[in-house]
């Protein structure tokens, strides 16, 4: 199984005046560090503000990567078929939802088909992963807990 | 401009199913974790993630943003699909084209070309191809010089339209 870092790249999205909006990308050095690549996003906006009569809005910096030689999608394979991971944070009434698309049959509860199976050790090491520290909700709060864990076929 | 870094950085995984049809999943780490803390994170977790799902993982990437929270007016008549196209040659001869939305007038000469002499244009072009600049073409080459410049029409994406303008 291979992992590929492809070229990271910092992108400037702009919006007209007719409320129209797009962006422009350049591709930056393998390697970069956060800080050189967030810094050359915002020298790219800066830049291409002046240049524009459009206005920028959002600057980002993003590092792709490619996975090969993984487990292929199984048999019968649904990205509907949703696992929903309710955690609670650091901090008093903030919370997060992590999807799984996807998830395994083998992981709803077969006494109850809208709760997946917690403790079983799939989830149970990724919930464990999720909770070590490093992931935190859109706001910042650090993931704490697991509360919940639902299946949901979406439409 | 008052640009306001998002409070996390998105970590996004990419899956397939049986069918072909993508979906995707976010997390979050800190904003000021580290690029490579937070790749190497996510490369311990995704056969963690590919032991809960039955799609295939085919990607991931790490985003840091910023929002221009207070945006000025963009200039009147400005519109995205008037491009200002910048083509850069790397040191292996290739040529690696940029297209700048919303050109302004003044850098636009009668005929068409880019006046690489504007102000404006000469300091994105000399910021892309300085010697110490981190920018790069899409395989990682240096960019050495400004090799062509000219204005373009786009045609309207849906995607670039408001949404109350997006057709059905």
């Amino acid at each position: 199984m291979a992992t590929i870092a492809q070229q990271p790249y910092v992108v400037a999205r702009l919006v007209d005046a007719s409320d129209s909006r797009t962006e422009m990308r350049v591709h930056i050095r393998s390697g970069s560090s956060r800080a050189a690549g967030v810094a050359a996003a915002r020298q790219l906006a800066d830049l291409v503000g002046a240049a524009s009569a459009a206005v920028p809005i959002e600057h980002l910096v993003r590092y792709p990567h490619l996975v090969r030689g993984g487990p292929r999608a199984a048999p019968g394979s649904s990205r509907f078929a949703v696992g929903v991971l309710i955690f609670e944070t650091d901090t008093l009434e903030q919370y997060a939802i992590i999807e799984i698309p996807g998830i395994k049959p083998s992981l709803i509860d077969p006494n109850n088909n809208t709760l997946l199976l917690l403790t079983a050790p799939p989830l149970a090491n990724y919930i464990t992963a999720l909770t070590s520290g490093v992931f935190t909700n859109p706001f910042g709060y650090q993931l704490t807990t697991c509360i919940a864990g639902l299946y949901q076929v979406r439409q | 401009m008052p640009w306001i870094e998002k409070p996390t950085a998105s970590l996004v995984y990419s899956l397939v199913d049986e069918t072909g049809s993508n979906s995707t999943f976010s997390l979050d780490v800190p904003e000021a974790t580290l690029a490579d803390v937070a790749l190497t994170a996510a490369a311990a977790l995704r056969p963690l993630i590919e032991a809960c799902t039955d799609c295939e993982v085919v990607a991931y990437n790490l985003t840091y943003s910023s929002r221009n929270t207070t945006p000025a007016p963009a200039g009147g008549g400005s519109r995205v699909e008037r491009k200002g196209v910048l083509q850069f040659l790397t040191a292996a001869g290739k040529v690696a084209t940029y297209q700048l939305p919303g050109i302004i007038d003044a850098a636009v000469l009668p005929d068409g070309r880019i006046d690489d002499d504007n102000l404006a244009i000469a300091a994105l072009a000399g910021a892309i191809i300085a010697a110490d600049a981190i920018f790069t073409d899409s395989n990682g080459q240096g960019l050495d010089s400004l090799y062509a410049a000219y204005e373009r029409y786009s045609r309207t994406t849906k995607m670039q339209l408001p949404l109350s303008r997006r057709p059905d």
